[in-house]
């Protein structure tokens, strides 16, 4: 029986991490180094949860105790913030349309990524070098500076208001161009001429080889995408309406972003919508947590 | 404030956009370059609405309270006038919104009416995409007796420098002093202070055992000017001079000036003053940790939110220095766009005035913790109630009067930038008059660049 190459790889990780291999006994010393190891790991690991959960904690709290001095770190569970946060915006709505555009903007990156990156990477034809300077000359434009003569593009093929105008000009990443074109250019030469001689077209070059090949940085670009265009705030701020009521084609950070005004921040509410607009996709993230290492990893036995 | 000031950067882009925008029409189509002359002659018919029109409004009422206000305005103000539809654009922060009005005025789909500063406005005239508004139908018979009934602080903020009234009011607001009433009584301080002397020697001698009297955010480059800057600024003001002439030329190495800085820089080496960002007044009173916040009017409702019932909360006017007491007064203004129809200027015109009069004022006041604009607001029913439950409005409102505002010029928003940049290298350690001599240098710069 053939082992699962992720399987091997995860074992490596482990190794690595300093897990001991089934059934081996590890001398003393090298165990109190792995006890630290280990502490170190669940203290960064606090480190990192510690900020959600200060949040959750501030959402939970009774009026007024959110700003006390020391903290209150211990849930108090009055829901009057969560209450009060959930009316004030159609949050289903929101969260459905965050989802739709982020997922569509990261299967738009990822195609076009893998044909930018295999034609920069092993394709030959002239202007190569100076399209991709081009293409990376983009990294140095910032967004804000284009963001009107943007909308007046936007306004002019009317896709103002649209999910369009928040998935498609998000649907090329630099970034991602240039990550799968690094993968390509060290792929050896020979594997795409044996590939070739069998008689595969470049089409299926890409699908049957390049694809595999450069899946964890596929899974890296979908992430970081994801993460982007979830996190984005002033373009859809800019280039849609909310509407009276309903969500329109508005996406989360939009309605999060009306707890704070000229005047203040309504910090409990804030911390409830935050809380309950995070809670899913952490949830989502510990569901398939062994999904994204094994997508990262998978590519630890196959072609490199 | 710091929203206000977060806007500097889309703003100095706009200059060059709606300059360029306004010059190529701008993509308007009718009465786009009208900027004297009335839309519709003055006839008995002037400001009639013929039939069912729709009027777009850019504002940044996106929640809470603000929101449902807000749309119960549009509710009641759509019943009294059934062929006015008024369709709501809410932004996150007036950043945003500028960015928005900037973007849609260049590309030939301005809203009908906006919120905008003064800055702002003063760009959008010189660009010829607002109207002043006598030239609305309707507004030059009925405009003078409704800006006479708002207080005189609000009627000059309305005009722009060539004397015209290019804008109008609606949710105005004060600096006030929001006190824990606790701390003031174990500090032995009976009432609060009336002068800024008083005001320096009560800090002091309530900071102890862990208490500041006040924190500030002076605001940064990065961060902009905030409620800091303000301070300054009125300390100045009540020392004789404001910081800027009415002509928008700085005055920042002016004695009076300097005085005020250096009245914060003592508080701060007696330990009375500490500095923090995103609202550490508010979080220091709420914590217990601080005897007073120094904050908008309409910032009560987060102020509350932060005590909740910790300890009485005691709200003041700024107390008065040798020249008074001036006050600055925030919240932006509404504009009429001139891409508008007349029609839809018409019935922009019959919202504005809804907006502003006193029915409406009483319940949007009462609704957020603005000021009414108008005095007669405060007779209203729906404003008793709230009244009784907020005396501190009724014993504040009259600083309406003599508010002071920065001059609407668009280097002022920079020029503010300047001075918050000084304000935090002095509390820092460098001299009060090497910062505001750089302070100075940088905004006459600005100012020359226009």
């Amino acid at each position: 029986m053939t082992a699962d190459p992720a399987e091997i790889g995860l074992n490596r990780l482990l190794r690595r991490a300093g897990w001991p291999e089934r059934g081996r006994r590890l001398p003393r010393r090298k165990k109190s180094l792995l006890y630290l190891r280990r502490i170190v790991a669940v203290l960064l690991g606090l480190g990192f949860i510690f900020p959600f959960y200060w949040t959750f904690v501030i959402s939970v709290d009774r009026p007024g105790q959110f700003d006390s001095f020391p903290p209150v770190l211990i849930p108090q569970w009055d829901w009057s913030s969560w209450a009060r946060a959930w009316s004030e915006w159609p949050w289903l709505g929101l969260f459905a349309n965050t989802a739709l555009i982020a997922s569509g903007t990261v299967i738009l990156c990822l195609i076009t990524s893998t044909l930018a990156g295999f034609a920069f990477g092993v394709l030959r034809f002239p202007g190569r070098k100076a399209l991709m300077a081009l293409v990376l000359s983009v990294l140095m434009m910032p967004q804000t500076v284009l963001i009107i003569p943007d909308y007046v593009l936007a306004s002019d093929i009317h896709w103002v208001d649209t999910y369009w105008i928040q998935i498609v000009p998000w649907g090329a990443s630099v970034f991602g161009i240039f990550l799968i074109r690094q993968f390509f250019a060290t792929m050896p030469q020979e594997i795409l001429d044996a590939a070739a001689v069998d008689g595969a077209g470049r089409l299926k070059m890409l699908w049957r080889i390049g694809v595999p090949a450069v899946r964890p940085a596929l899974v890296i670009i979908a992430i970081n995408v994801f993460m982007a265009s979830w996190n984005s705030f002033l373009w859809p701020e800019v280039m849609t309406r909310s509407a009276a009521s309903g969500a329109g084609v508005q996406p989360v950070e939009v309605g999060l972003s009306g707890f704070a005004s000229a005047n203040g921040t309504d910090i409990p509410g804030l911390a409830a919508a935050t809380a309950f607009t995070t809670l899913p996709l952490i949830i989502v993230f510990l569901l398939l947590q062994r999904q994204f290492i094994r997508g990262a990893l998978s590519a630890a036995g196959s072609i490199r | 404030m710091r929203s206000r000031q977060l806007a500097a950067t889309a703003a100095a882009a706009a200059v060059t956009l709606l300059t360029v925008s306004a010059c190529a029409g701008g993509g308007s189509s009718s009465s786009s370059t009208t900027t004297t002359a009335p839309a519709a002659s003055p006839s008995a018919n002037a400001g009639a609405i013929t039939g069912p029109v729709t009027i777009s409004f850019d504002e940044v009422y996106d929640s809470g309270t603000l929101k449902t206000a807000m749309q119960s305005a549009v509710k009641n103000f759509e019943a009294a006038n059934p062929k006015i539809t008024v369709s709501l654009t809410t932004y996150a922060d007036y950043g945003a919104l500028l960015t928005a009005e900037t973007a849609a005025v260049a590309a030939g789909k301005a809203p009908t009416i906006g919120q905008a500063y003064e800055s702002w406005a003063q760009k959008f005239a010189t660009s010829k995409v607002i109207v002043p508004i006598a030239s609305l139908p309707g507004a030059s018979s009925t405009m003078s007796t409704a800006l006479s009934s708002f207080y005189t602080g609000v009627q000059s903020d309305l005009k722009l420098p060539d004397g015209q009234v290019w804008m109008w009011p609606f949710d105005k607001s004060l600096q006030v002093l929001f006190y824990n009433a606790t701390l003031l009584k174990a500090a032995g301080i009976t009432s609060p202070p009336t002068t800024w002397t008083q005001f320096g020697t009560d800090l002091k001698s309530a900071s102890k055992n862990g208490v500041v009297g006040i924190t500030i955010d002076p605001g940064n480059a990065t961060e902009g000017a905030t409620s800091g800057e303000e301070w300054l600024e009125e300390l100045a003001a009540a020392n004789g001079t404001q910081v800027y002439t009415s002509n928008g030329t700085p005055q920042f190495t002016n004695p009076a000036v300097e005085s005020a800085l250096q009245y914060l820089v003592n508080l701060k080496k007696e330990g009375a003053l500490a500095t923090g960002t995103n609202y550490p007044g508010e979080t220091a009173l709420g914590a217990k940790k601080g005897l007073v916040d120094l904050s908008s009017s309409a910032g009560y409702y987060y102020e509350q939110q932060s005590v909740g019932g910790k300890f009485p909360l005691t709200t003041t006017l700024l107390p008065a220095g040798g020249s008074g007491a001036p006050d600055e007064m925030a919240g932006a203004n509404l504009v009429v766009f001139a891409a508008a129809s007349s029609q839809q200027q018409a019935a922009a015109w019959k919202f504005l005035q809804y907006l502003s009069g006193p029915v409406e004022q009483a319940a949007w006041s009462a609704a957020t913790g603005y000021y009414p604009v108008t005095s007669q607001a405060l007779t209203e029913p729906s404003m008793a109630t709230y009244l009784k439950q907020n005396p501190w409005v009724s014993s504040t409102i009259a600083g309406l009067n003599s508010a002071i505002v920065d001059p609407p010029y668009a280097w002022v928003t920079q020029c503010g930038i300047d001075l918050s940049t000084a304000m935090s290298a002095a509390l820092s350690g460098t001299s009060v008059s090497s910062a505001l001599n750089s302070a100075q240098s940088a905004c006459s710069s600005a100012q020359s660049n226009g």
